[in-house]
């Protein structure tokens, strides 16, 4: 996947989703929403087939960037979990 | 996130979710659907055709055929290195013969080695005397968001965790009993219990025809009731730890990237 930053500031950044629907575009945005440093979390597709989902976010006062990168890991590590049960199944 | 396992079998599985919230069940749903690739005949190149099905009929009916995938055998087309054009790497050539009087169904596909088809008795084409059906198929890997003849599951879903909240003004009546439609309660030792709370499905009635105004249906948000069906394609097993290592691996890529352009 590609990612194309559209806008980065002190405490705002928009990001295109190259590629990607709404699986991880949703994802990222709900778990940023659930965080208490960010204000504005939220995504937009134009068009359902033709345009990319763009992020946008929107913190208090931290440095965006770094509130995003805590949150993906944090997914990563749950995802990781999950596969790791999923080797306890038989069939 | 958790889970505990509740039924599998080569179809069906059924697990709980734990710790986990609707978007992160919701992108594991969505994975399973469209991202994770099984087999399917693609490309059909017809000999001869003399059946009453048309020659795109009956590709169709081809590439709905389940076909037992190893994943890590074949590459998907747009990954390989032939660029999508078509090589041992990322397909493999399936035929199928006959003539009537006759019906030729999916245990009468010709494939190369290492590859089953897990369903046999699909019909394909009934011939009758005097016509005849010879091709010749390329599979390839592909997924569910290009066309649901990839799709490895049928019929995934979740549910939230639903409990049913019984307040002291109970006076075990046995309304809810009768009335609820998936047999949550039951009425033992003169107390109102639910042995099948997860089959309930909110949809209230026990709420509207309880006499003391007693129940309350909430569920629990962090806990999801997921099942799915599979076409055989891959099992249960494969299918999940396929779908969690892909939604891993595109956050780790999304993660590299905006490192490296911020
Ligand atoms: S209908 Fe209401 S009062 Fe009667 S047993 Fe059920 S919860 Fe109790
Ligand atoms: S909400 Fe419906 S399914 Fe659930 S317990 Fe009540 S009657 Fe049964
Ligand atoms: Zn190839």
């Amino acid at each position: 996947m590609e990612i194309d930053v559209k806008k980065k500031n002190k405490n705002e950044m928009e990001i295109e989703l190259i590629g990607e629907d709404h699986t991880l575009a949703n994802l990222l945005k709900e778990e940023l929403l659930s965080d208490s440093r960010v204000q504005i979390a939220s995504y937009n597709k134009e068009h359902p087939e033709l345009s990319n989902p763009v992020l946008h976010v929107k913190t208090k006062k931290e440095d965006p960037k770094e509130v995003i990168d805590e949150i993906t890991e944090d997914l990563i590590k749950s995802y990781e979990n999950l596969n790791q049960e999923f080797k306890e199944i038989n069939k | 996130m958790k889970t505990e396992i509740r039924e599998t079998s080569s179809q069906n599985t059924e697990f709980l979710l734990k710790e986990a919230n609707q978007a992160k069940a919701n992108a594991l749903r969505r994975t399973l659907i469209s991202e994770v690739p099984s087999l399917a005949i693609e490309d059909v190149k017809v000999y001869e055709n003399s059946s009453v099905l048309f020659d795109e009929i009956l590709a169709l009916r081809l590439g709905l055929i389940p076909l037992k995938t190893e994943l890590n055998e074949f590459k998907l087309p747009e990954e390989c290195q032939c660029n999508g054009e078509g090589c041992s790497a990322c397909q493999t050539t399936i035929s199928l013969g006959g003539e009537g009087e006759n019906i030729l169904y999916s245990s009468d596909l010709q494939t190369g080695e290492g590859i089953e088809v897990p369903i046999k008795d699909i019909p394909i084409v009934k011939l009758v005397e005097g016509q005849e059906v010879i091709l010749e198929a390329k599979a390839q890997l592909g997924t569910g968001k290009k066309h649901s003849k990839w799709q490895p599951v049928v019929a995934c879903s979740y549910k939230t965790y639903p409990i049913q909240e019984i307040s002291e003004q109970c006076n075990q009546c046995g309304e809810c009993v009768e009335t609820c439609p998936r047999n949550v309660y039951k009425i033992e030792d003169n107390e109102l219990k639910t042995p099948n709370q997860e089959k309930c499905m909110q949809c209230e009635q026990c709420v509207e025809e309880c006499p003391q105004n007693a129940i309350t249906i909430t569920d629990d948000k962090t806990k999801y009731i997921f099942t799915f069906e599979t076409d055989q394609s891959l099992t249960p097993k494969q299918i999940l730890q396929q779908g969690t290592k892909q939604i891993k691996q595109k956050l780790q890529e999304f993660k590299q990237k905006l490192n490296q352009q911020t």
